[in-house]
């Protein structure tokens, strides 16, 4: 039997031990001591969500690609591990090893939501690698951050040693090549990193000085030294066909929360939603080809066993192979009683009737993302999608016989007024109407309009990065004018309001366009205790509250203003492809209610157009 | 036509649930593209049932479950086919075609017998001989609506203390279940020992049905018709 790091009497003390063990199908075993380098990949946080992303995946299987690397995996131990970790000081380890996470030559973690960042703490913590980068020493890993929160790594730059921008498939051999000759060379800790730094899209903290001017504001972002550049670029595969794909996933024997083959059908997307970082940082739009997503499809599936597949992207309608790969599916996999899950879909004839070939009608419920209730609000975060449009899907999703709709809507946007938020419920309404007005033998009882409302969180490198975030107050009290506005609905039986707790997202918001002087805060909260913020039930606003306060950090400083163009904004060093220019041309358009129509209409000229792939090049085939 | 199959579970998988380890082998069924029987419906799944869950933290050299095909395949290349599929501490044994009428796996579970071992080595598995003085060896379970008590020890059809183990075979199955954990924790205590089911190791090394006169045969060869 392969050594476990835990005993079996710490394994059977803990819930769900497969957790930490390793195993699964299709995790990568190789033999350490041929390797010039160990790579250990978190995502920090459970098991159960780490293993539900993609991304990780992607970058195991290009490292272990590498003859030289040994990519291994670990997550946030659960909070009953976590305790007995610390009481019995066992180290943090890797799964397929269970080899200590401080013997590794880079602990590579990924950021995909800014409320893991105690979560970073703790994985560093539990491995006895100190949590300041500056206080490492030649026995520590190199700590590598990257991901969509990397786009503004300045709150937790002092706890990293270096970050990637960009998509794996273009850095991550570099990156490697470049330690592996440092490593040949004998070179030490900081030589390696001077090195790593002249690598494209690589950032290191350490190297940058950062003042500030007497209001708070940054005055000056510069090199420290020669070999740091002044303007970092995000690196990306311009086309990602004949790029790899991860076609034997590491298949998790619990049951984590996407427990699915994957096919990543395209990545970046042409919509240019101004509240959307995702629809930003990824972009432009690049397809992968129909021969190659059957092919991995059927891969996927020799390798793995699944009993469902699921397309990944940020707005599948706009895959514009989409009716022959679904075909596809269903004829190949479909057979083999295999799911097809379909998310991102716009409501139009054409995904109805791809939804009614693949899922129990009765059953399930549509989903809509109108985002905003009135079309001004639409307009003005540029969804493009009209009321007329949702009107319509709805009417032909309860002709169809679905009887349940989702609609999600974001509170608290750029220029919202009251009758805007209103605009929430008379949607709703009229969507409910649209199901009354069928024939009563069209009609399966009663209908069910959920809608639920998330509060809008500015982030970097959108249109909106520059504006104000609202208050928790503001918040509770907008959501609670909408609830009342559905009670006065004719319908109102039909209807159904949810809305989020508003202490995270404000929370999320002082992360997302927040500076270095936020290390120290994150710090003090984990030291009280925080971790697994993300889990709504572990997070405790009042240690934050200490914690700014004791840190002498104001926390409106970060959400409650707006910034001006001037402003230097931390995240300002990052050339992600798209300028600044545009950023400010779409937040003016926003001001005026002024839509943009998407890549594929007309290029807005975002700059994307720089990394010469994608939409942005695309000829119709 | 239904296969029952046995396998091991070592190592490792000990430490993977029930209902994941029967995930696990759905997924290795397909993998081995054996042509398997599917339920009707709108979520079909593999016709497939397990004899008895086995708890975290045990081994077993005996496991069953029962496998429709709808189609025959050689045993042999069931055995070899699941085996290249199976993870380290998974072992697929044997394969055997149940005769028309046979009684499904789980239905068929009256005993289990288990090794169990101390987790320390210098354990003196002697002290356990007077466990025959006991008339009674009293438990209480707790079902869904109170707790009772009840007499665990009609339910320990052997326990026999060997110089560096104790066999046992325990009831098992819907009329009468005994955990061997739960029998050591109730064992200890009435013996007056300081230790409990948390400081023993177990094994299951098979799962028994119950014959007409009132013997056991093991879930393997339980395979004829009614
Ligand atoms: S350059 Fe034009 S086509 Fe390319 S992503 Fe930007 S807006 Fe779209």
């Amino acid at each position: 039997m392969r050594k476990t790091a835990l005993t079996h009497r710490q394994l059977m003390s803990v819930e769900k031990p497969a957790r930490y063990i390793g195993n699964e199908r299709n995790s990568v075993i190789k033999d350490p001591d041929k390797m010039k380098t160990r790579f250990v990949m978190c995502f920090p946080d459970v098991y159960e969500i780490g293993m539900s992303y993609l991304g990780i995946q992607i970058i195991y299987d290009l490292l272990n690609q590498r003859e030289s690397t040994y990519c291994e995996r670990v997550y946030s131990p659960w909070l009953d591990l976590d305790a007995l970790m610390r009481k019995e000081q066992i180290p943090l380890f890797s799964l397929e090893t269970q080899t200590p996470v401080r013997q590794f030559d880079f602990l590579g973690i990924t950021l995909q939501y800014e409320m893991c960042y105690t979560n970073i703490l703790q994985v560093l913590d539990l491995s006895g690698i100190p949590l300041y980068a500056k206080d490492r020493t030649e026995e520590d890993p190199l700590v590598i951050g990257g991901g969509p929160c990397a786009y503004n790594p300045e709150p937790i730059a002092d706890f990293f040693d270096l970050f990637n921008f960009g998509e794996a498939e273009s850095t991550m051999d570099a990156i490697m090549d470049c330690y592996e000759a440092c490593k040949d060379k004998g070179l030490g800790r900081m030589e390696t990193l001077k090195a790593l730094a002249q690598v494209p899209g690589v950032y290191v903290p350490a190297f940058y000085d950062v003042t500030y001017n007497s209001d708070g504001t940054i005055s000056a972002f510069t090199p420290n030294c020669s070999e740091a550049p002044a303007v970092v670029k995000r690196q990306l595969p311009a086309d990602l066909k004949g790029s790899v794909y991860p076609v034997k996933p590491v298949v998790p024997f619990i049951q984590v929360t996407q427990d699915r083959m994957v096919l990543e059908i395209q990545r970046g997307c042409i919509r240019g939603c101004r509240f959307c970082q995702a629809g930003m940082v990824y972009r432009p739009l690049r397809e992968r080809s129909l021969e190659e997503l059957k092919a991995y499809a059927l891969e996927l599936f020799a390798n793995t066993g699944y009993d469902e597949i699921t397309l990944s992207s940020l707005s599948s309608s706009d895959y514009r192979y989409l009716p022959e790969l679904i075909d596809f599916l269903i004829e190949q996999l479909g057979s083999r009683y295999v799911n097809i899950s379909l998310p991102s879909l716009r409501i139009d004839a054409f995904s109805l009737d791809v939804m009614h070939r693949v899922q129990d009608v009765k059953k399930s419920s549509l989903t809509f993302a109108p985002e905003a209730g009135s079309q001004r609000m639409r307009d003005v975060i540029n969804k493009g999608l009209d009321e007329e449009t949702i009107l319509e899907g709805a009417k032909n999703a309860f002709a169809g016989g679905w009887n349940k709709v989702k609609l999600y809507f974001m509170l608290g946007l750029p220029t919202e007024t009251e009758e805007d938020i209103k605009g929430i419920a008379y949607l709703s309404e009229k969507i409910a109407e649209c199901y009354y007005d069928l024939p009563k033998e069209q009609r399966s009882g009663r209908c069910q309009v959920t809608a639920s409302s998330s509060f809008f969180v500015p982030k970097p490198f959108t249109p909106f990065q520059w504006a104000k975030m609202d208050r928790k107050e503001s918040f509770l009290e907008k959501a609670a004018i909408v609830h009342q506005t559905f009670l006065e609905q004719k319908n109102r039986k039909s209807l159904k309001y949810n809305w989020h707790e508003a202490d995270l997202s404000v929370l999320e918001g002082i992360f997302a366009r927040g500076d270095r002087r936020l290390s120290a805060v994150i710090e003090r909260a984990y030291r009280k205790g925080a971790k697994f913020d993300a889990w709504s039930e572990y997070f405790i606003p009042e240690y934050w509250e200490q914690a700014f306060a004791e840190c002498s950090v104001d926390p409106d400083y970060y959400v409650h203003r707006e910034r001006s163009y001037e402003e230097i904004l931390p995240w300002d060093f990052i050339d992600i492809g798209v300028s600044k220019a545009f950023l400010i041309r779409e937040n003016e358009k926003a001001k005026q209610g002024k839509v943009t129509a998407h890549c594929r209409k007309v290029c807005a000229g975002c700059g994307a157009v720089s990394f010469k792939g994608g939409v942005c090049v695309e000829t119709a085939d | 036509m239904k296969l029952r199959i046995k396998f091991a579970k070592e190592g490792l998988m000990q430490y993977v649930g029930h209902l994941d380890l029967m995930r696990c082998f759905q997924k290795a069924i397909v993998r081995a593209k054996l042509p398997v029987a599917y339920s009707a419906g709108f979520h079909p799944h593999q016709i497939l049932s397990f004899a008895a869950p086995l708890g975290i933290g045990l081994c077993s050299d005996a496991e069953y479950f029962d496998l429709e095909l709808t189609e025959p395949v050689e045993t042999d290349r069931v055995i070899v086919n699941l085996n290249a599929q199976m993870p380290e501490g998974l072992a697929v044994k044997d394969a055997v075609y149940l005769a028309e009428g046979a009684k499904n796996a789980m239905s068929l579970v009256a005993a289990c017998d288990y090794v169990i071992t101390a987790d320390r080595s210098d354990f003196d598995y002697s002290v356990f001989a007077g466990w025959t003085a006991l008339r009674t060896l009293l438990i209480s379970k707790k079902t869904k609506k109170a707790e009772r008590t009840i007499d665990i020890l009609p339910m320990i059809y052997v326990f026999q203390p060997e110089e560096n183990r104790i066999v046992t075979r325990l009831a098992s199955g819907s009329a009468a279940n005994l955990k061997p954990a739960e029998m050591m924790e109730a064992l200890t205590k009435a013996l007056g020992f300081d230790c409990g089911g948390e400081d023993f190791l177990y094994r299951r090394t098979e799962i028994y049905a119950k014959k007409e006169d009132g013997g056991f045969v093991p879930l393997g060869e339980a395979t004829g018709g009614a």
